[in-house]
């Protein structure tokens, strides 16, 4: 008996610590052993993350740069500099950017390492740019386009590194939002 | 008051000591390890270094080094060859497998002609790689018939054809391809020139292959588009502001400025890679084969 414990107890140990230390490791392998992309809870988390990250980033377009929200932002400081830049740009021309998104459609959530992910979204905005006195300078324009998001874990949260536009996302609007 | 001492009072080991001194514990801390990398090499998904970076794996190794570090000495204590030869082989294994791990470096440089190998568009490096930078310059790069890049390192000048590769210490170098960097142009009104650069055309994968210009947040994805031009597609966050084709030396406006671009100059696409040293493992895997030969010799000579 004495004998088995001490022969099964590194085995057990080490899932033990995998299960305490190396949570993101664990549902990555998991992930992968089951063919998925990805576990729900994680999926869940990524969209709910991109969705903030994209509502966030049209309050600070709205409010011309109100920072207030900058600590909220799921997002690297890498991005929020990025973002700063263009609203800094933005006000430099004198116009305020009203951004609104209409819609967003998963196509695909991966895991692409512990802790790492990569979401397809096909997303629809409508945007105008206002004068300083919020008259309007331009009429409302729609768009639609698939993007790829790029997010690493932090400290148990998701957090938005990078994305690029995606082409090879599908349209996958269902309604008519755009202007 | 109970005893602390590993020994009964007529010498004997206790049995958790026996237990814990056995090649069986070896076995059993060992095999974690191997149903966890044997797992990982399965998966297609899963990339090694992503693996040996989980805490637990690393934790265990190192109990598996100690583990392995006191039946060696305890099999020279002993004066057991092959018990001394087996551990310290699969010590020195295990050394190798730590050795690529942390000295591993493989990346895609890009340079022009006059550049060092300095700028990695790619790398996969472990936490000992150290300095990645080859002294090496690429003094020219011919695109006729037979393609070649002439480096010079030090004194030394010579010429490497495409898909060839030198070597400098540990490091193999290949040019794997020539680009184009054509020379862009950006203006803030007529005649204001603001930017100046040459762009490395293909240097990450299609979609991620923009450009920034520092004053400015656009991001600037520029394409060959046959020989008249490029393909070019400028947004800003995720605004499409152009997407058109721009012909050489055309002034492209937008948003106030105007962008251009002139046939540049090519560039060249470097594989380079570390070679790791397999030192360990031959004298890791000569010592265990050595220790199990004398191991099985001496079952036969006893008649097991």
């Amino acid at each position: 008996m004495r004998r088995a414990l001490v022969l099964t107890a590194p085995t057990l140990f080490f899932l033990l610590f995998l299960t305490m230390l190396d949570t993101d490791h664990l549902r990555f392998m998991g992930a992968a052993l089951s063919g998925r992309d990805c576990p729900d809870a994680d999926m869940k988390e990524i969209e709910k993350t991109v969705k903030l990250y994209n509502k966030i980033l049209s309050d600070f377009y709205a409010s011309g740069g109100n920072p207030s929200l900058i600590n909220h932002m799921p997002a690297t400081k890498q991005i929020k500099h990025e973002v700063f830049r263009d609203l800094g740009y933005v006000k430099g021309v004198e116009k305020i950017l009203v951004y609104d998104m209409a819609s967003i459609t998963t196509h695909r959530i991966r895991l692409t390492g512990p802790g790492r992910a990569e979401a397809q979204f096909y997303e629809e905005w409508n945007y105008l740019y206002q004068n300083l006195d919020r008259s309007p300078k331009t009429r409302p324009i729609g768009f639609g386009r698939g993007f790829r998001y790029h997010l690493v874990k932090e400290q148990g949260r998701w957090l938005v590194q990078d994305w690029d536009p995606d082409v090879t996302v599908p349209d996958l609007s269902k309604k008519d939002f755009k202007f | 008051m109970a005893s602390t001492d590993k020994t009964t009072r007529n010498g004997n080991s206790l049995p958790l000591v026996t237990l814990v001194c056995s090649p069986a514990v070896v076995v059993a801390v060992a095999l974690p390890v191997v149903i966890w990398v044997t797992f990982a090499c399965c998966l297609d998904r899963v990339v090694l270094a992503d693996l040996f970076s989980a805490r637990t794996f690393q934790i265990h190794l190192s109990i598996l080094v100690l583990v392995l570090l006191a039946h060696a000495g305890a099999s020279l204590r002993r004066r057991s060859i092959a018990g001394a030869l087996i551990y310290g082989g699969l010590l020195l294994l295990l050394a190798q497998g730590l050795i690529w791990y942390g000295f591993r470096f493989s990346g895609v440089a890009g340079a022009g002609s006059g550049d060092q190998i300095v700028d990695y568009h790619q790398q996969e490096r472990g936490a000992w790689a150290g300095d990645t930078r080859i002294p090496a310059r690429v003094e020219a790069i011919s695109i006729k018939e037979q393609p070649s890049v002439v480096f010079s390192l030090g004194e030394k000048r010579f010429t490497v054809p495409l898909h060839g590769s030198f070597n400098w210490e540990g490091y193999r170098v290949s040019p794997v391809a020539i680009e184009s960097a054509p020379l862009m142009t950006l203006e803030k009104g007529p005649g204001e020139q603001i930017e100046a650069l040459y762009i490395k055309m293909g240097a990450a994968p299609p979609e991620r292959d923009f450009f920034l210009v520092k004053t400015l947040p656009h991001r600037i994805y520029i394409a060959p588009d046959g020989d008249r031009g490029l393909r070019i597609r400028i947004i800003r966050d995720k605004i499409e502001i152009v997407s058109t084709t721009v012909v050489w030396a055309e002034k492209l406006p937008y948003e106030g400025h105007y962008i251009s671009f002139y046939r540049g100059e090519p560039w060249v696409r470097l594989a380079v890679e570390k070679k790791v040293s397999f030192f360990s493992a031959y004298a890791g895997g000569g010592m265990l084969l050595a220790g199990l030969l004398i191991l099985l010799s001496r079952k036969r000579a006893n008649g097991c």
